[in-house]
């Protein structure tokens, strides 16, 4: 008995953690994001960054843990299909192993993923474009705090919630990823294309103009120019430095290649461009930032609004009839809302009132207290034996 | 017979049945009952422990069988007895006997009959569990808000009140009369022997008229010659006249209307749980009450237009 309540104080304490662990990935995933929109240092960027791992590798084991004992309980498909296992596996494994994890290795450990030949065949900017997509899976998480909230006494009208929020969710997220990928393979106009597509004609200008001019006036022209285009960092002619955008807050570290640059040399190696991408970043953070507010908002709209109607309609009217069936000494009426008469549960409630009611009522008032709220046993335990 | 040790070890045992947390919200004699229940229910078991030595080794098991309801009812009457006479003494105003005999006797001698009336009723077993009713309804003034609300809508219950029934009284004076009527027709529960009625009497008009209710009627006049006696200051007339509240409307629709209101809330009373908790999507407890009995007025025999308008009062009041 007392091992039975130290376990249970034990799994409280796991799951209280886990709720708050919860809230805190959710505020690590909003700060990721608005951090770069409101161009916070680089290096508290990437530590914020960096956090998630601490995340990703936590739900990653809560997920195994919860796998493992539901496994062993015969009850794994239980939980993995039923009871959301499978949010608590899209929101951490593929996190830690494409967001997290690769981002964990170069930071900290310094492999660049980049050289690895297996990363080279598929090639670098892919790979980055495929990692921003499962960060999408982020949002899952919202579902994890979701179904940790208990909002009502109903345990139909939470799992309703929670379907009905975890059909919304999940479409959403679904629909994003499709678009990112359709962006990705060009089936759909993207943003980064057009960037890129951009940089090289400014280099392919650049080298027009290495061909028409002679060195000094090519020199003198890309001084001056060089400042008319928002998204040059930095030019290198012959490792002398033509241009370098000092408006830039943050000084970028051109030798980490990271996805906030994109540097070109052409001419014989000669010209060095260095463009930047800060802004197109801080424009995804932002439409990451509102998505992820979305999913939050339609959270809350389902959670104040869809559960009210829910358990206005559907469970207080079940509720009270159960009551009404199971407990002798209940004989409260269904509460039927004047717009909702017609209604299949109300026309039901309508019976229950009119019809069972009035017969329990008459019954109950004929055999009432027929058996007694005391069972012989419980009087003599409570007397300690006697 | 009994010892001071078995009476004290009784009282101790029958003192932690009382304190069990599952009577927490019942009212005393509710709780008698259920105990009353208890023994009934565990009869072998209970004759077996209590006559161990733990117990009671001593005493034959019909004994302990009475020392038991001995003390579990006087375990309740110190609970119940100051109740009622707060009941008879300060939530009954006795003014509208000297208004309808044109006397004027002391308060206090009409509350200490009743009083006393009361305590006659409680030693008979059929009445003690019944008494709950009326002890939960006025101690809760269950009938003075429902009056209220008839005079201030002046509907039908009202009309019935002051035109039929012929009451020029304010509404807390209606509210007393009804309490009163509800505490006195509980005698018409007393179970008393078969009357040995001439099998030849003939059939008279009343039975035609009143159907049950007439054999009713010579039931509670010989109850009011018989258990009333000692209530001096009250005329017989109206002491017959509050046993009405036993009989049904669809009987005899001559019924006094302040009798067909004791008769509701005798029967609300027996449903009534005070300061009960609702939970959401259910009605409050009266307002289902009501609404219940406007498909069970046959069958307990209400005024239906009275139970529609109290119905309407607790919906609008949430009661």
């Amino acid at each position: 008995m007392g091992d039975k309540n130290k376990s249970n104080i034990i799994i409280n304490i796991l799951e209280n953690f886990i709720i708050l662990m919860i809230f805190l990935v959710l505020i690590q995933t909003f700060l990721e994001d608005f951090s770069v929109i409101i161009g916070l240092k680089k290096e508290t960027i990437r530590l914020i960054r960096l956090s998630s791992i601490f995340f990703d590798l936590l739900f990653t084991i809560e997920f195994i843990v919860r796998m493992i004992s539901s496994a062993s309980q015969k009850r794994g498909i239980e939980y993995f299909f039923f009871r959301n296992g499978w949010i608590d596996l899209l929101s951490s494994i593929p996190l830690l192993l494409l967001v997290s994890g690769p981002f964990f290795i170069e930071e900290v450990l310094h492999v660049h993923l980049a050289s690895l030949s297996f990363l080279n065949a598929i090639g670098l900017i892919k790979l980055i474009k495929a990692i921003r997509i499962t960060r999408i899976l982020r949002f899952l998480r919202v579902l994890k705090i979701f179904g940790k909230i208990k909002n009502t006494k109903s345990e139909m009208a939470q799992q309703n919630v929670l379907t009905v929020t975890t059909i919304v969710i999940m479409s959403i997220i679904l629909f994003l990823i499709t678009v990112k990928i359709l962006e990705t393979i060009h089936i759909l106009p993207s943003k980064i294309k057009d960037i890129e597509k951009r940089e090289i004609s400014i280099k392919e200008n650049f080298e027009k103009l290495h061909a028409v001019l002679d060195e000094k006036d090519f020199i003198n022209t890309m001084k001056l120019t060089s400042k008319f285009y928002d998204n040059i960092y930095l030019i290198e002619y012959k490792n002398k430095i033509l241009y370098n955008d000092l408006t830039n807050k943050n000084p970028i570290d051109i030798t980490k290649k990271d996805e906030s640059i994109s540097i070109y040399q052409t001419i014989n190696d000669n010209l060095k461009i260095v463009f930047t991408r800060e802004n197109f970043l801080k424009e995804e953070a932002l439409a990451n930032l509102l998505n992820f507010f979305l999913i939050i908002f339609i959270m809350l709209v389902l959670l104040l609004i869809y559960t009210r109607h829910f358990a206005l309609t559907i469970s207080d009217p079940v509720y009270v009839m159960r009551q009404g069936f199971d407990n002798i000494d209940y004989t409260l009426a269904v509460k039927i809302p004047k717009y909702y008469e017609k209604n299949d549960m109300f026309l039901l409630a309508n019976s229950f009132n009119n019809r069972w009611l009035p017969a329990k009522i008459r019954k109950l008032n004929e055999i009432r207290n027929k058996s007694s709220k005391l069972s012989f046993n419980e009087v003599f335990k409570n007397m300690g034996g006697k | 017979m009994y010892s001071e040790n078995h009476i004290a070890k009784m009282r101790d045992f029958i003192t932690k049945l009382l304190s069990n947390p599952c009577f927490a919200n019942e009212t005393p004699l509710l709780i008698e009952e259920n105990l009353l229940l208890f023994l009934v229910q565990n009869y072998t078991a209970l004759k077996t422990t209590l006559t161990t030595h733990q117990f009671f080794p001593d005493l034959p098991w019909r004994d302990i069988e009475n020392l038991y309801i001995k003390i579990l009812q006087e375990e309740i009457d110190k609970k119940i007895i100051p109740q009622i006479q707060i009941i008879t003494f300060k939530k009954i105003d006795y003014n509208f006997i000297n208004l309808m005999i044109h006397r004027s006797i002391d308060q206090n001698n009409f509350a200490d009959q009743i009083f006393k009336f009361c305590l006659e009723l409680l030693k008979r077993f059929e009445i003690r569990k019944l008494f709950d009713s009326p002890y939960k309804i006025i101690s809760h003034n269950v009938i003075d808000k429902y009056i209220e609300e008839i005079f201030a809508k002046r509907s039908y219950i009202a009309f019935e009140l002051e035109k039929v029934e012929k009451l020029k009284f304010p509404p807390e004076t209606i509210a007393s009369i009804i309490k009163f009527k509800l505490i006195i027709s509980m005698a018409g529960f007393i179970r008393t022997e078969v009357d040995d009625l001439p099998l030849q009497q003939k059939m008279n008009l009343a039975d035609i008229k009143f159907g049950n209710s007439a054999m009713q009627r010579l039931h509670y006049e010989k109850i009011v010659k018989q258990f009333m006696a000692g209530l001096t200051y009250f005329p017989q007339e109206i002491l017959f006249d509050a046993m009405k509240a036993n009989l049904s409307f669809l009987d005899d629709p001559t019924i006094p209307a302040t009798c067909r209101l004791a008769k509701v809330f005798f029967l609300l009373g027996k449903n009534y749980k005070p300061n009960m908790k609702i939970d959401k999507g259910a009605e409050t407890q009266e307002k289902s009450w009501f609404g219940l009995q406007k498909k069970n007025y046959k069958y307990y025999g209400f005024d239906i237009k009275m139970i529609e308008e109290l119905y309407r009062i607790s919906a609008e009041n949430f009661w």
